[in-house]
């Protein structure tokens, strides 16, 4: 017989059909999700002393005023992010989950709207800033409107889902911490990034930083993510809505 | 009488000859899936998860607990049905004879790599594949859906590799969820891996139960035959580019 036919083999070939087989997306549809909001508390700043005078009848005295007043025009909220990371169908059915601990990265989102166009997020641009000044009643020339609060394009890229938001590329300011101004630059922590989407509804992007000493000159205190968000100058109170995307 | 002798052993060579080409020297190794049919995609719905929201006056420090849900960007899942045909073939792929089998028992083994060493698996060994892996798929080793942080058990049943048995509770492992729970009792995932140290995420197929031919029910309340995880990287690279390429598993499977 030949060599190759000496050669031949005993062995099973397995002929397998896999059908109706399933798979989730490999790329992650991982939009920012609504986030489940657990309300601790709030304050707000305690109404200063007052100084005074005593000048003698007949003078008249020149002095100069200072004042530290509480801006109603922006508001802030601090806390504590937690989160599961999960592979879940459409249908919320989940294949596995992974608790992501208690103080996971990724970011906070707040927004007047509750429904936002995650795929299309950008940067804000100066027209809908300009808008959303108009929108709150804020002066353009004013201290504290949106420009001159969000001065600054020097941030670090992170992701909104799918799209990747590249280093400085939008307008941003940092919070404070230990009671100081931050020099807001690639390092400074509690970034918080000024975006839009396709509606022009501007969300404010606030990076997680995990376990952080805060705002509070006070190294007990630790929070994940401080933000601010302007208000209505009128009466109106304005309504935010937070997502949240966790990435671990 | 010699003639006769001389015929008989003449056939019984020849007999013992024509066996030979079916010389017990068979390959018993997990065989490459012949065919793999895709169904429907599906991931999280954002919709589900509307945005709470929550009111507080200008002028105030809030503080809050927010609680978020985040569909993980380091894995992707694989489920359904297996069906299979054993088989005594050739080299040339000549078949003597085949038993069709309509709820075959086994494993399911998925890997990056076209060839695996099946003759010498071994349990993946976190000591030292660990780092390089997480690195392949781009993972850290603060990420909490990170490989070590999925297979952070030890239980699974034995399983026969090929030849080669993996014995009891000695590989890292983990369990898929049945009926949208974490369970411990089907669908088992082993983290193994060959002489190259190149990994492989083996499932064992739900039919191990002796005379039960009824699926258990998977992850979705539906019953399957298997549900598998395998790892891919879903991040953005450190330039700020979003990772778009795919990773492409190849299946073996091991039926009985």
């Amino acid at each position: 017989m030949k060599q190759t036919a000496r050669n031949m083999k005993r062995f099973f070939v397995l002929a397998v059909i896999l059908s109706s087989l399933f798979f989730f997306v490999r790329l992650a549809s991982s939009e920012p999700e609504g986030a489940t909001v657990a309300y601790v508390s709030n304050t707000t700043k305690n109404a200063s002393t007052p100084d005074s005078r005593t000048d003698a009848k007949g003078t008249i005295t020149t002095i100069n005023l200072n004042t530290l007043q509480q801006d109603i025009k922006w508001k802030a909220y601090v806390g504590n992010v937690s989160g599961t990371l999960v592979l879940r169908d459409s249908e919320d059915y989940s294949i596995y989950e992974w608790a992501a601990g208690g103080s996971p990265s990724g970011e906070v989102y707040l927004a007047r709207n509750s429904s936002i166009d995650w795929t299309n997020i950008r940067c804000a641009n100066q027209s809908v800033i300009s808008i959303e000044e108009t929108t709150l009643g804020f002066v353009s020339t004013a201290q504290d409107n949106i420009n001159n609060t969000f001065a600054y394009n020097n941030h670090t890229s992170f992701d909104v889902g799918t799209v990747t938001i590249a280093e400085s590329s939008c307008k941003n300011t940092a919070t404070w911490m230990n009671d100081t101004a931050q020099t807001v630059n690639l390092n400074a922590l509690f970034q918080e990034v000024l975006l839009m989407d396709t509606s022009d509804h501007v969300v404010y992007a606030s990076i997680i930083n995990q376990d952080t000493a805060s705002y509070k000159n006070d190294s007990l205190t630790k929070y994940d993510f401080q933000a601010i968000v302007p208000d209505f100058v009128s009466a109106t109170i304005a309504t935010y809505y937070f997502y949240v995307e966790i990435t671990g | 009488m010699y003639s006769k002798l001389m015929s008989r052993l003449l056939a019984l060579l020849v007999i013992l000859f024509s066996s030979m080409l079916f010389v017990a020297n068979a390959v018993e190794v997990p065989m490459g899936a012949q065919e793999v049919t895709e169904g429907a995609e599906s991931t999280i719905n954002a919709s589900n998860y509307a945005a709470q929201s929550i009111e507080a006056y200008a002028g105030n420090i809030s503080q809050l607990t927010l609680r978020g849900t985040g569909q993980t960007k380091h894995w992707q899942g694989y489920y359904g049905e297996v069906t299979g045909t054993l088989t005594l073939d050739d080299a040339a792929n000549w078949t003597l004879y085949d038993w069709p089998v309509q709820e075959p028992t086994g494993e399911i083994y998925a890997t990056v790599n076209t060839t695996p060493d099946w003759i010498n698996v071994q349990c993946f060994d976190f000591a030292t594949m660990q780092a390089p892996w997480e690195a392949f798929y781009n993972m850290t080793p603060l990420d909490s859906d990170g490989i070590n942080e999925t297979f952070n058990m030890t239980t699974h049943p034995q399983v026969v590799v090929g030849e080669y048995t993996i014995l009891p509770n000695t590989c890292p492992s983990t369990f898929t969820h049945v009926n949208d729970q974490f369970q411990t009792e089907d669908f088992v995932q082993l983290l193994l891996s060959d002489s190259a140290d190149r990994l492989i995420f083996t499932t064992i197929i739900e039919n191990k139960d002796l005379g039960n031919g009824t699926d258990p029910v998977g992850y979705n309340n539906v019953a399957h035959d298997f549900q598998l995880l395998v790892a891919e990287d879903g991040t953005s690279s450190p330039g700020g580019v979003r990772n778009t390429a795919t990773t492409t598993y190849y299946f073996y499977l091991d039926i009985q």
